[in-house]
C-alpha cells in the first residue's frame, strides 16, 4: 500500500511536469507575442522589448521554463528596479493583464467553483442515485417509467437553457431567490447558501439524470448476480439482500465515477459559473483565453490537472478499500 | 428391482413419508413472445437419507424445479399451480415472507459457480455466519463459533484463519466447499445442488461428492441433485428423473434408469458420455438437433423430432403426448409410446454395446 502510493504519487508529479511542459510551450505557439498581447495600445518597440524583458520573455524557453518552476517552489521577483514585482511562492506566473499574480486569482475563484462543484456534487448523487436505485427495484413500475423519463429530460437538457429559465422564475419573477453570486460561507452561510442553490440545483439536476440512469443500470446488473440470488436463498429478508448485498456491488462503479467527475469539475464548471454570472476558476480561465492572458491559462490549466490526478488517486485507494479483491500494487 | 415403490410417480418410497413431496408442479414465465412453460406437471418425493438426482440438458427445466422449490422466482411475473409439500406443509401459495422463512433453514441450496455465487466484498466467514444469523437472530458470536465449525466440518483446513479470507482467496474446490458450509450453516433438511461440481477440475469433483455424501449420512438430509452429468448420478443418487422439455420422461432407482433405460432420450444421454477405454470419434454420438424452445413445445412427445425411433406418419409421436407409464420393473416409469418389449429389445441390441457403461 505504502509503496503503491509513493509509486503513484512520483507518477502523478511526473505528469504534472508533462502539463506544465506542454503548457509553457503555449506561450511560444501562439502566433502572437504575450508582451505585445499584454502592452495594451500605445505600443511600440521599445515597450514590447521592456515588457519582455520584464517577463524574462527575453531569455531562451529552458531558462524561462526553470524560473517559472522556480517560481512555485520560492517565489520570483518580474522585472528590476521601480518596475520589480513580487510575486510570493507559490508563483504561478503573473497576471499582467490585471496587475496582480495568479496565485491570487486562482485563491479568489477557487472557492467559488468548489462550493459550486461539492454542492452540485451532494444533489446528483442523493437525487441521482437514489432515483436509480428505487426505479432498478421498482423495474417496469410507474415509478420507473417515469424516473427514466425525468432523467432522459435531464440527461438532453443544457444547462445555458435550464438556468437561465431557473432565472427567471425564481430570481426575476417570483422573488423567491437573490441573484446568484458568491459570498464566503464563513462570513455569512445563509446568504452563501441562497446565492447558491441556483447553481446547485441546475448542475446537480442536470447530472443527477445521468447518475440515475449509471445506478439503475448497475443495480439491474447486481440484482441479477448470483450472490444476489444466493442472499436471497438464505432467507435473508428483501431490505437486507438489496441494502447488504446488491447496493455494496453496485454502488463501487459510481463511487468511481463521481470521484473523477469531481476531480473534472473542480478545474471549473465553466457554463454555470458563466450562465449564473459567478466568477469560478472556470469562467475565470475562459476569459484568460479569450484575452490571451496566458499566466493566467497555465495557472489554471496547471490546476485542472492536479485536481483531476489527485482524484484519480484517491479513487484508485478507495476502490481497494471497497472491493477487496482490488490489490494495490 | 431394490425399491418397493408405492405409486408410479413417487418411487423408491420406503414407509416413512417423503420430506419433499412434489405433486404435478407446473410453472410458467410470461415473456414477450409468449408463455414459457418451463416445468410441465412433474412429480416426484424424496425423503430424508436419499439423494434424487435431475438429470437434463440447459433449458430442460431442472433448475428451474429446484428455484421454485426454494420459492426463488419473482411472483409477479412466474405462474406457479400444483403442490410442493416440504414435511406434509404446502408451500405453493404461501406469501414470501412465509417462504423466506424456510430458505436456508429448512431448504438450502448449493449453486454451481461458487465464485459468483459468493459476494466478493465480504469474508467467506461473515458469509456463512449470516446465513446462521437469519435464522437465530442476535446470536452473533454463536454464528461466528458455528461458520468456524462448519468449515472445519467442511473439510477447510486453519478455519479460524481462512473463515476472514474472501472468496477470491480461495481456490475453486475450497469455494464450493465454503458454499456447502454455508448451505449447512442451518442443519437442512432438504440439500438442493445444482450442478454442484460442473465448475470444478474433475479430481475436485470426486471430493465434493465425497463429502456430500458424508455430510448427508451425518445430517441425514434429503438432497436433490440437479446435474447433466451422468457419471455424478451415478456416484451418489439412489433415484433419478430426467427431463426433457419441461416434463419427465424416465424416472426410477439409479440402477433401472442408468443400466437399463428405457427412453430414446436417456439413451442419447448414456451415448453422449465420453469413455476412457472407446475411439471417442466413433463412440461418442451426440444426440442430434438442439434441445426444444419452451415457448412452442413440439407436438406430441417433445422428444420426437430429435428422435431416430420416432413413430410418426399416423403414428402416435408426433401427435399425442406420451404418459409417464409404468414399466415391468417397479419403480420404473418411461414416457414413450414404443412398446416396452421393443425398448428393451433396441436398448439391448443397439445402445448397451457403445454406451459407456
Amino acid at each position: 500500500m505504502a509503496r503503491y502510493l509513493i509509486r503513484r504519487v512520483l507518477l502523478a508529479v511526473l505528469t504534472m511536469f508533462a502539463v506544465s511542459v506542454l503548457t509553457f510551450l503555449l506561450f511560444f505557439a501562439v502566433p502572437t507575442s504575450p508582451a505585445y498581447v499584454m502592452c495594451g495600445k500605445q505600443c511600440d518597440a521599445h515597450a514590447i522589448a521592456q515588457t519582455e524583458q520584464r517577463l524574462g520573455l527575453d531569455k531562451p524557453i529552458v531558462t524561462q521554463y526553470g524560473e517559472f518552476m522556480k517560481g512555485i517552489v520560492a517565489g520570483r521577483t518580474y522585472g528590476t528596479g521601480d518596475l520589480a514585482v513580487r510575486c510570493d511562492a507559490p508563483c504561478l506566473g503573473f497576471s499582467f493583464r490585471t496587475n496582480e499574480p495568479v496565485t491570487d486569482i486562482i485563491k479568489r475563484t477557487l472557492p467559488v467553483t468548489v462550493s459550486v462543484v461539492v454542492g452540485a456534487l451532494i444533489i446528483q448523487l442523493v437525487l441521482g442515485v437514489g432515483l436509480g436505485m428505487i426505479s432498478a427495484l421498482r423495474r417496469g413500475t410507474a415509478f420507473d417509467k417515469a424516473a427514466v423519463g425525468v432523467s432522459l429530460v435531464g440527461a438532453s437538457m443544457q444547462i445555458y437553457f435550464f438556468g437561465p429559465i431557473l432565472l427567471l422564475v425564481f430570481v426575476y419573477t417570483l422573488h423567491w431567490l437573490p441573484n446568484p453570486a458568491y459570498t464566503s460561507p464563513f462570513d455569512d452561510p445563509v446568504k452563501w447558501f441562497t446565492q447558491m442553490i441556483l447553481p446547485w440545483v441546475t448542475l446537480g439536476f442536470l447530472n443527477s439524470a445521468i447518475y440515475a440512469r449509471l445506478s439503475r443500470a448497475q443495480m439491474l446488473e447486481t440484482l441479477s448476480e448470483d450472490f444476489v440470488r444466493t442472499a436471497r436463498a438464505k432467507g435473508l429478508p428483501k431490505r437486507k439482500v438489496y441494502a447488504r448485498h446488491a447496493l455494496r456491488a453496485a454502488i463501487t462503479p459510481i463511487v468511481t465515477i463521481a470521484g473523477l467527475d469531481l476531480g473534472g469539475a473542480l478545474g471549473g464548471a465553466v457554463i454555470t459559473e458563466t450562465v449564473f454570472g459567478v466568477n469560478g476558476l472556470g469562467r475565470t480561465s475562459v476569459n484568460a483565453v479569450n484575452d490571451l492572458n496566458l499566466p493566467v491559462v497555465m495557472g489554471t490549466v496547471l490546476l485542472a490537472a492536479f485536481f483531476i490526478i489527485c482524484m484519480n488517486i484517491i479513487v484508485d485507494v478507495l476502490y481497494s478499500v471497497i472491493d477487496p479483491r482490488v490489490r494495490l500494487s | 428391482m431394490t425399491a418397493t415403490a408405492s405409486s408410479a410417480a413417487t418411487a423408491g418410497v420406503v414407509d416413512d413419508r417423503p420430506y419433499l413431496e412434489v405433486d404435478d408442479l407446473r410453472v410458467q414465465f410470461k415473456t414477450e413472445d409468449g408463455i414459457v412453460r418451463a416445468v410441465d406437471g412433474i412429480s416426484f418425493a424424496v425423503q430424508r437419507g436419499r439423494t434424487l438426482g435431475i438429470v437434463g440438458e440447459s433449458g430442460s427445466g431442472k433448475s428451474v424445479t429446484s428455484l421454485t422449490i426454494m420459492g426463488l422466482h419473482n411472483a409477479a411475473r412466474t405462474r406457479i399451480t400444483g403442490s410442493i409439500r416440504l414435511n406434509g406443509r404446502e408451500i405453493v401459495g404461501l406469501d414470501d415472507e412465509q417462504v423466506r422463512k424456510f430458505r436456508g433453514r429448512d431448504v438450502a441450496m448449493i449453486f454451481q459457480d461458487p465464485l459468483t455465487a459468493l459476494h466478493p466484498y465480504y469474508t467467506i466467514g461473515k458469509q456463512i455466519s449470516e446465513a446462521y444469523l437469519v435464522h437465530h437472530p442476535g446470536r452473533k458470536a454463536e454464528a461466528r463459533r458455528r461458520a468456524i465449525e462448519m468449515l472445519d466440518r467442511v473439510g477447510i483446513p486453519q478455519p479460524k484463519k481462512r473463515a476472514d479470507s474472501y472468496p477470491h482467496e480461495f481456490s475453486g474446490g475450497m469455494r464450493q466447499r465454503a458454499m456447502i458450509a454455508m448451505a449447512l450453516a442451518n442443519d437442512p433438511s432438504l440439500l438442493i445442488a445444482d450442478e454442484p461440481t460442473t465448475a470444478l477440475d474433475v479430481t475436485v469433483q470426486a471430493q465434493i461428492l465425497d463429502l456430500l455424501e458424508d455430510l448427508q449420512r451425518e445430517f441425514n438430509s434429503a438432497i436433490i441433485m440437479i446435474t447433466h452429468d451422468l457419471g455424478v448420478v451415478s456416484q451418489v443418487a439412489d433415484e433419478v428423473m430426467v427431463m426433457y422439455g419441461g416434463h419427465a420422461i424416465e424416472h426410477g432407482a439409479v440402477e433401472q434408469v442408468l443400466r437399463a433405460p428405457q427412453h430414446p432420450y436417456t439413451w442419447g444421454l448414456l451415448q453422449s458420455v465420453p469413455s476412457l477405454t472407446g475411439n471417442a470419434e466413433e463412440n461418442l454420438a451426440p444426440i442430434p438437433g438442439s434441445p426444444p424452445s419452451l415457448i412452442n413445445l413440439p407436438s406430441g412427445c417433445a422428444f420426437h423430432p430429435r428422435c431416430a425411433y420416432k413413430m410418426v406418419g399416423g403414428g402416435p409421436c408426433d401427435l399425442e403426448v406420451p404418459e409417464l407409464l409404468p414399466t415391468a420393473d417397479d419403480g420404473h416409469v418411461v414416457a414413450c409410446h414404443l412398446p416396452e418389449n421393443e425398448r428393451r429389445r433396441v436398448f439391448e441390441e443397439e445402445i448397451k454395446l457403445g454406451a459407456a457403461q
